[in-house]
């Protein structure tokens, strides 16, 4: 064969090689950044992301005392009874700190929607024989800020507090 | 959610001493409260208490400076009357009531001077709850678009009832997060109310 011709055998073989190449990169990168058919058909569809948050709260006692125990159950039924998510309560809600004296304590929220929780838990009053109002102070990103106002409230309210 | 601003329960009907309600609603927070046992404005301790009054009838509806007038409408040409008042009033919506907030009587209010008044005690009842949520996330996120105040009153009988500040505000949160600060929209519907009335 002649030397030229096999040299241009050689270049549209490189460029069809490098173009079939690219196209299948193409395709790759195309079909990665759509989603599913299934998904496809709601342009809005966005997957909801699990956050966590901690959140400072106060417990007013209007009748009763509350221990730690009692308040994490508490918690708990409230927010699978709401939210109607039974599996995941445990992993979602966690009494993380509660000071019986103050009333200030922590709770740790795993949700896709924080708001939602903690509306369903400030709408608790009854706990065993208790009645109490929740009082969210502030929800924070981490624990030790949240752990740093927790103590900024004790403080203020260390002292026992009055039933009403 | 505590902020510098004060937060108010607008509507509070706790019958017995009332320095015994007002040292409870200081203890969780609040600055003002209404009670429509008094006649006048005055202070217990920081508290500040405001006269309301709870019109059930149209034709005794007179918003007044003495008391800030709320109006409960029971039917729809009620509401779309006293959604038109020019003076400083809030119409008070509940559970029973609240349908009567749709696109029709937020256009009413948009030319008026009325606020919306939601009493909130019914959303800690199991049975209503789900559906006066609802209804309440649909008439707050037309009021808002249109401008007008919505207030949450926790119309509380019984200290158990009282809602605490925290909580009104993840409620505006939960309807939309930029409402979240509509917490102290009170603020505007009481100076309208009594201008050079000092809140802070």
């Amino acid at each position: 064969m002649e030397t030229w011709l096999e040299s241009i055998l050689i270049l549209l073989a490189l460029v069809l090689s490098i173009t079939s190449a690219s196209i299948s990169i193409w395709l790759y990168i195309s079909m990665k950044r759509q989603p599913p058919a299934s998904m496809g058909s709601s342009a809005r569809y966005k997957r909801s992301r699990h956050s966590k948050r901690y959140m400072v709260f106060r417990i007013y006692r209007i009748k009763g005392e509350i221990n730690f125990e009692d308040l994490d159950k508490c918690f708990k039924y409230y927010f699978t009874e709401q939210l109607g998510i039974i599996e995941n309560a445990e992993k979602s809600l966690k009494l993380i700190r509660y000071n019986a004296q103050s009333g200030v304590g922590i709770v740790r929220i795993v949700s896709t929607d924080i708001y939602k929780t903690v509306f369903a838990i400030s709408r608790l009053r009854k706990c065993g024989d208790s009645v109490i109002i929740v009082m969210p102070i502030k929800i924070t990103g981490t624990l030790r800020r949240a752990i740093k106002r927790a103590h900024e409230y004790d403080d203020r309210y260390g002292v026992a507090q009055r039933s009403a | 959610m505590r902020s510098e601003l004060p937060y108010a329960d607008l509507l509070t009907m706790i019958e017995g001493d009332p320095s015994t309600t007002a040292s409870l609603y200081a203890e969780i927070g609040y600055k003002v409260i209404g009670r429509v046992d008094v006649d006048k404005i005055h202070n217990i301790g920081e508290l500040l208490i405001i006269p309301r009054k709870v019109v059930r009838e149209i034709s005794l509806f007179r918003p007044s400076s003495g008391f800030l007038v709320a109006f409960r409408p029971s039917a729809k040409s009620d509401a779309r009357r006293a959604g038109k008042v020019r003076r400083t009033s809030t119409l008070l919506f509940d559970h029973n009531n609240i349908d009567l907030c749709d696109e029709e009587q937020i256009e009413v209010m948009r030319r008026g001077s009325s606020a919306i008044e939601i009493v909130i005690s019914a959303l800690l009842d199991n049975k209503i709850m789900p559906r006066f949520l609802s209804k309440i996330i649909r008439c707050v996120r037309l009021a808002a678009k249109e401008g007008i105040d919505v207030v949450f009153s926790s119309g509380a009988r019984d200290p158990a009832e009282i809602w605490a500040p925290g909580s009104i505000r993840i409620l505006y949160a939960l309807i939309d997060r930029q409402f979240i600060n509509m917490a102290f929209g009170w603020v505007e519907v009481v100076r309208r109310w009594r201008p050079g009335l000092n809140l802070y």
